[in-house]
């Protein structure tokens, strides 16, 4: 155990050298900050990658028509003029694999609210669409169902309705089956969720994410309420509960359906095409690949080979993640790298300190120190150096992390793995500065106390 | 209270075994003021280092009121060191980024003594060698035979039996080193056991007993 004395011995020791101790402590904490920082990008990567990987979406498989294949990563050729028409029918596939648990369709929708400033468009002339983006292909869909009954030029009359009107002028969402909802976690907070009586009958009903019930009001009531949409009213029958994501601000109502020509349910997607994705939720991801490979055959056998598309998000994913940690890992070794760097020149410094003070050794040693006393005594001071090397480093990772948040591209690193890897950094340098403390507690007092 | 029997040391510098000091035999009674002569590389500071035990005799036996010390582990030899011995070095030794009282306090805390008891022994003993005024200064700010007195006062903190003191006054002008030797004097004249290492004559007939170390050999024993 280290005495005051032998406390205010090594710190005036340290202080009696000013420039070389702050040279030991800056080498230190750059060194242990990019160390640090390395450790906790590379835990950042792992954490951010696994939480990527627990989101419901990857663990689907996703089929598409080829009406989407422009959506697709990969260029599709079309063999056949025809384009294929997915149906209702077509989520059945689900009982290919006993690993398929849901089976949805989600498209994302907007509705805007016949609020009393609308600019309602002329009879002649269709109505302000609700795009989502500049493809009117690929508008909301209950205004696409909107324009499409435009253009048959019946009287529009849009609808209004009494009572509480809604503070927003528009909201999106998504339009959905019924799956999607256990598929996603959603969980119904207050009301309930719509049924496949409401997706067949093709109900004018909706339900809220948490954050859009508390916001879509003034009173913040929801439920039974109406809400009119150019010519469409619908009433409010759920709240869910909040889950964190975007989807607590967004609207859910059901998928509308068709008949194709064939006579079955269809969905019917934005601008009153047909839908063309579907979605396959597996309750196992490891059995993505399995159901995928029967998916696709299933389809191919169906509508031909090439007319659909049966992709897993989770690999493209996986790849990244995959990539991120590699990335982490090498900047991780290239710290390690600087940090064993410093840390042989640390010990080279402190090691000829201890050849500096042999004499002070043999005092200490004539005036009752043990070998563990000068181990301590050394080790102390090097505890020092080392201790405000590592406070500096990890000022070092939070300015780091404090950057990558800024730049927008990443998020902060985790508060955790800074400390720990600070730790780890430090113990590493501590480990290095034994040699020199070892050698000073070794130094014989009777040649320690000759040296002049 | 000390008894050398046959002590022999020797170096082996490369192959070749050199004799610093061989077969020492003598003698020291609790209270007695002894100094050892001899001329430079006669092993008297290899003897005062084997006294000291900072360092280990090769063969013989060295017995401390009757125990057998030879060959002790590191953390006894320190704890005898420090509670038994107490050095007085010629080029003072004291630690110039300690104060005055911090340098004396030191060997008290490796004996576990309090801080407050340490701190107030140390101004007494900075008292009594007349450094009171100078306590909170650094060993750089005082003269030779302040700084002499200083590491007299340490030897002193934890109550030695054995003063170990090599040629105190070697770095020290004549009337500083004699104010040193007056405190030795008194010292011993109060019980404490002092042995001192000198080339001085006039020192040495200060002392009860003479031992002249030639050539690593005891070459002489002379009582006043």
């Amino acid at each position: 155990m280290k005495t005051r004395e032998d406390w205010t011995l090594s710190l005036r020791m340290l202080w009696a050298h000013p420039l070389e101790s702050l040279l030991l402590v800056l080498g230190l904490a750059i060194a242990i900050g990019a160390t640090t920082s390395g450790l906790a990008m590379v835990e950042k990567a792992r954490v951010d990658g696994d939480a990527l990987l627990q989101l419901p979406e990857y663990r689907e498989i996703v089929v598409s028509s080829r009406e989407s294949s422009d959506q697709m990563t990969t260029p599709v050729v079309l063999t056949q003029d025809e384009t294929v028409t997915l149906s209702i029918d077509d989520l059945e596939a689900a009982q290919l694999s006993p690993d398929i648990e849901f089976a949805y369709l989600a498209e994302r929708t907007r509705l805007r609210f016949n609020t009393s400033d609308i600019n309602f468009a002329p009879p002649d002339a269709p109505p302000e669409t609700s795009d989502t983006n500049s493809n009117p292909n690929s508008a909301a869909a209950d205004v696409s169902t909107e324009n499409a009954a435009f253009n048959e030029r019946p009287p529009l009359e849009f609808a209004t309705v009494e009572g509480p009107q809604p503070q927003l002028d528009e909201v999106s969402g998504y339009s959905v089956t019924t799956d999607y909802f256990p598929a996603m976690n959603l969980t119904i907070a207050d009301g309930s969720l719509f049924t496949e009586a409401d997706l067949l009958q093709g109900n004018k009903v909706v339900v809220l994410g948490a954050e859009l019930a508390k916001t879509l009001f003034a009173d913040g009531e929801n439920l039974n309420r109406q809400l009119a949409s150019f010519t469409n009213i619908y009433t409010i029958i759920g709240t869910l509960q909040p889950t964190g994501t975007t989807l607590d601000a967004m609207v859910f109502m059901p998928s509308r359906l068709a008949q194709d020509n064939t006579g079955a349910l269809a969905f019917r997607g934005p601008g009153g095409g047909n839908n063309t994705t579907l979605h396959f939720a597996v309750n196992d991801a490891s059995k993505l690949n399995a159901a995928a490979e029967q998916l696709s055959s299933w389809f191919d056998t169906t509508y031909g080979v090439g007319n659909t598309a049966t992709s897993v998000p989770r690999s493209a994913v996986e790849q990244a993640i995959d990539r991120k940690e590699k990335t982490a890992l090498m900047t991780l070794i290239l710290a390690l790298a600087g940090l064993l760097i410093a840390n042989v020149n640390v010990s080279n410094i402190l090691y000829s300190r201890a050849i500096r003070r042999r004499k002070q050794v043999g005092i200490l040693m004539a005036l009752g120190a043990s070998r563990r006393h000068i181990f301590n005594l050394f080790l102390g001071e090097s505890g020092v150096v080392v201790s405000l090397g590592a406070l500096a480093g990890m000022a070092i990772a939070f300015g780091f992390s404090v950057l990558l948040m800024q730049s927008g591209t990443d998020g902060a690193l985790p508060v955790y793995a800074i400390v720990l890897g600070m730790l780890a950094a430090a113990g590493i340098a501590l480990l290095f500065t034994l040699v020199p403390a070892v050698y000073a507690a070794r130094i014989p007092p009777a040649v320690a106390i000759r040296v002049e | 209270m000390i008894r050398l029997e046959n002590i022999a040391k020797k170096y082996d510098l490369g192959g070749t075994n050199v004799s610093a000091l061989d077969d020492i035999s003598f003698t020291i009674e609790q209270g007695e003021f002894v100094a050892i002569m001899g001329p430079s590389g006669s092993g008297k500071s290899t003897l005062m280092n084997i006294l000291g035990i900072l360092d280990n005799a090769s063969s013989g036996a060295y017995f401390l009121e009757g125990h057998n010390i030879t060959s002790l582990p590191d953390k006894e030899q320190a704890r005898i060191r420090n509670r038994h011995f107490g050095f007085i070095f010629q080029s003072f030794n004291l630690f110039p980024e300690l104060s005055a009282i911090e340098n004396v306090m030191l060997p008290m805390s490796y004996a576990g003594i309090g801080f407050a008891e340490r701190k107030q022994r140390a101004a007494e003993l900075l008292d009594r060698v007349e450094l009171s005024h100078r306590m909170t200064h650094l060993p750089t700010m005082l003269s030779g035979g302040e700084q002499q007195r200083v590491a007299i006062a340490r030897a002193l903190s934890n109550q030695p039996n054995l003063i170990l003191a090599d040629e105190p006054t070697g770095n020290l002008p004549t009337d500083k080193g004699q104010e040193i030797l007056d405190i030795l004097t008194e010292l011993h004249r109060s019980g404490t056991t002092i042995v001192m290492v000198t080339h001085n004559d006039a020192q040495g007939d200060m002392a009860q007993r003479v031992i002249n170390i030639q050539d690593g050999l005891l070459h002489s024993e002379v009582r006043r």
